[in-house]
């Protein structure tokens, strides 16, 4: 055959390969594909309404616990005042207490430097928890620290768990007094996220647990936690704010009800289950309990009771910022960790040095290789 | 500026001001709520997201409605989609269920049938079964599943194409002895699925093996062949005297290192059980009360004697157990057979062993072929010619 003709025959096939492409698609595929989208479109209605009516949820037991913290009677600092629905079965509630008095004495707080009330709960969780915990922050000096616990009907006593904080930032304040102004403003800002109890497991220290960065960068947080790691002072600052609420829409615009979530009840700070137990994923709210833990109950209380806030009165009697406690705090709970481009700048600059030496190479060699 | 004008400027700037007023005052309205009315909020939310669920995802709500198929197999009536089951397995699955009505009703009469008679079943498909293992999962075929709606624990079936008769049968037959025990409060210790099934040799030889390595002495007397023993382990399980009538003294380090452990703040508890499974005996008499005693030998090894006991009984079974008083279960299962207590727990007895012997054979075959062997080395090496 000719090349002619061999090059008709190609053109011919590939013409018709081509043109394949150009014939509509029957109509039956199409159909099965909009549906397909259509039913995706729905069940992401279904998952926005249901992430509502959580967050609404979420809301009415901040309100129940506020009105429940309302309607107590005045609390002396000294002895906690345990309030517990009769609903609930003796072991469970015996069980309570007990859990209650071990956090007191493991954070050196058997008679608590500040009134603390806590209330247990039974029948009012929304979802699918079977404890949850709301905590309520004092509004005024003298007001008691309260913290409501919502038990679903069907608790029992293994649902407890060792490790189970269920004073969160109340501890801090049964084991240090009332805070300094700011804060205590700080603790309502921050939604208490670096508090979120005060006593940390032997779980949760740097021996046995050390986070790997490059391969969990999935919790909320961890953009923060990554640049505090390589060394931003800026992200180390943000760790010790409120990023939680921050990082938690980082990936879509809140709704209305996540908005209001944050500011319906102020003062008021629901737990997700993680948020109240001291293992695993401490590392943020771990913060300050590990922070007592070094410093010591003296100067740890010193600093908290100081009316200058945190960073300030940790500057002014440590010598150094905050921010370097931080970044040392994070270095040694996690594993080494750099971030940017994946590729160092020295291997980068050596590939391109490799490049123009080849290039120079090839431009030298070439007049002798042709001549 | 016109006369006009500024007479009406006050007025303008007035309702400017309570506009502006209004609007600030608005968001502020829509935040401040009582905890019953964020509940209220939280009731509707929740409600408008149950509507869209039914809407798109509730896969099983809708097919509900889309099941008009019936098989009504003289009482009995299945419902099912004709988009999802062939006429072939249409007419096998009336098949199975007509095939497991007549076993009921050769081994215990008209009154075996009605057990299943209020049943109302369902059809629905299922592609595939996932099944998870430590270290991977596989997927079994499954084609459809059959399951009784009636019932609270919803028992199914699961099936693949083309539908064989006979496990729909084994399924509606399992189905009525479930439902006998439900409806005797006095049975409801056991394992009532196999009560009406003839149960398959391997079934009644793990009976005496397991009660022979069994971690209560109870259970290991039985297995020796004391029938006061078999009686204790057969009785529904009771928690509250399980210590004393299915432990011996010396069960109770075992009893504490597998009972459930009270709260775990209790450390003088765990410091006592620390020094039991250390070995001393004293710490395990103190601490055993604590714990929690699990049932050393579950339903369906009791399930066996209700098995037997229906099956001596025979078709006259169901008009004794209607007759019967309310009465303890031991003493209902040999009303149930027709025979004395005792009688039907040594019956049973034999009934196990046997089957245990007969799984272990004679020992026959091995015999012959040891002797063979030796026979043909024997010859080999006295055929052999010395160097």
């Amino acid at each position: 055959m000719k090349l002619s003709a061999r090059l008709i025959a190609g053109g011919t096939l590939a013409a018709l390969g081509a043109a394949t492409f150009l014939v509509p698609k029957d109509s039956g595929n199409d159909d099965r594909w909009t549906g397909f989208r259509a039913t995706r479109e729905a069940d992401r209605r279904f998952f926005a309404a249901l992430d509502d009516a959580r967050a609404y949820g979420r809301i009415a037991e901040r309100a129940t616990a506020q009105e429940v913290a309302r309607a107590l009677p005045a609390v002396a600092a000294g002895t906690p005042l345990v309030q517990l629905d009769p609903r609930i079965p003796r072991v469970v509630a015996s069980a309570f207490q007990a859990t209650l008095a071990q956090e007191l004495r493991a954070a050196g707080a058997t008679v608590p430097r500040y009134p603390i009330a806590v209330v247990v709960l039974s029948n009012g969780v929304y979802g699918g928890a079977h404890l949850r915990q709301t905590v309520v922050l004092p509004d005024a000096a003298g007001q008691p620290c309260t913290v409501v616990l919502l038990l679903k009907a069907t608790f029992e006593r293994r649902l407890l768990e060792p490790t189970h904080r269920l004073l969160g930032p109340c501890g801090f304040f049964a084991a240090y007094g009332p805070p300094g102004v700011a804060t205590g403003r700080w603790l309502r800002d921050a939604h208490a996220e670096a508090a979120a109890f005060v006593h940390v497991t032997a779980a949760a220290t740097p021996d046995t647990a050390r986070l790997d960065l490059h391969r969990n960068l999935d919790f909320i947080g961890a953009p923060a936690v990554a640049g505090c790691r390589s060394g931003r002072v800026d992200a180390c600052r943000s760790l010790f704010g409120s990023v939680a609420n921050v990082e938690r829409f980082a990936y879509s615009e809140p709704s209305e009800a996540e908005s209001l979530e944050l500011t319906a009840v102020p003062g008021t700070e629901t737990s997700y289950e993680f948020w109240m137990n001291a293992q695993g994923t401490a590392l943020r709210s771990g913060m300050l309990a590990s922070l007592a833990a070094e410093l010591g109950p003296q100067q740890f209380g010193e600093i908290w009771r100081g009316d200058a806030g945190f960073p300030d009165e940790y500057r002014a009697r440590q010598g150094r910022p905050l921010e370097a406690w931080i970044a040392e705090y994070v270095a040694a709970r996690t594993m080494p960790y750099s971030s940017g481009p994946g590729v160092g700048l020295v291997s980068v600059l050596l590939a391109i040095g490799l490049t123009v030496g080849a290039a120079l190479m090839a431009v030298r060699r070439a007049p002798r290789a042709m001549s | 500026m016109s006369e006009c004008a500024r007479r009406h400027l006050p007025r303008c700037v007035a309702l400017l001001v309570a506009l502006l007023m209004a609007l600030l005052a608005v968001p502020s309205a829509a935040t401040a709520q009582s905890a019953a009315e964020w509940r209220e909020r939280h009731r509707r939310a929740t409600a408008y997201a149950e509507s869209l669920r039914v809407e798109t995802i509730g896969d099983e709500y809708s097919r509900v409605r889309r099941r008009t198929g019936r098989i009504v197999a003289g009482e009995r009536r299945v419902r099912f989609d004709p988009m999802e089951l062939s006429a072939q397995d249409t007419s096998r699955l009336a098949t199975g269920l007509r095939r497991g009505a007549e076993r009921l009703r050769a081994t215990l009469g008209a009154a075996g049938v009605r057990l299943i008679d209020d049943d109302l079943w369902d059809v629905f498909p299922k592609h595939t079964d996932e099944r998870s293992t430590g270290i991977g999962s596989w997927f079994t075929r499954i084609d459809l599943v059959l399951a009784t709606s009636t019932h609270g624990d919803r028992p199914r079936l699961a099936l693949t194409v083309p539908i064989d008769p006979d496990r729909v049968a084994d399924f509606v037959v399992g189905r009525a002895g479930a439902t006998l025990v439900e409806r005797t409060p006095a049975l409801h210790g056991y394992e009532g699925w196999t009560a009406l099934l003839t149960a398959e040799e391997p079934y009644w030889s793990e009976v005496p093996r397991r009660l022979a390595i069994s971690w209560a002495a109870a259970g290991r007397r039985c297995a020796t062949g004391a029938t006061a023993a078999c009686a204790d382990v057969l009785a529904p399980f009771d928690p509250t005297d399980a210590l004393a009538r299915l432990f011996d003294p010396s069960d109770h380090r075992t009893l504490v290192a597998v009972g459930r452990l009270p709260a775990l703040t209790d450390s003088i508890f765990f410091a006592s059980r620390r020094r039991c499974l250390d070995g001393a005996d004293s710490a395990c008499a103190r601490i055993v009360g604590e714990v929690e005693v699990p049932d050393p030998f579950g339903a369906e090894l009791r399930g066996t004697l209700l098995t037997h006991a229906f099956e001596l009984g025979g078709s006259e079974a169901m008009a004794r157990i209607a007759s019967a008083p309310a009465d303890a279960a031991l003493p209902l299962l040999a009303r149930v057979a027709g025979i004395p207590e005792d009688s039907l727990i040594a019956s049973w007895q034999r009934r196990t062993s046997t089957a245990l012997d007969r799984e272990r054979g004679t020992g026959a075959g091995l015999a012959v072929s040891t002797a063979a062997w030796s026979a043909l080395l024997l010859l080999l090496v006295a055929l052999r010619k010395p160097a």
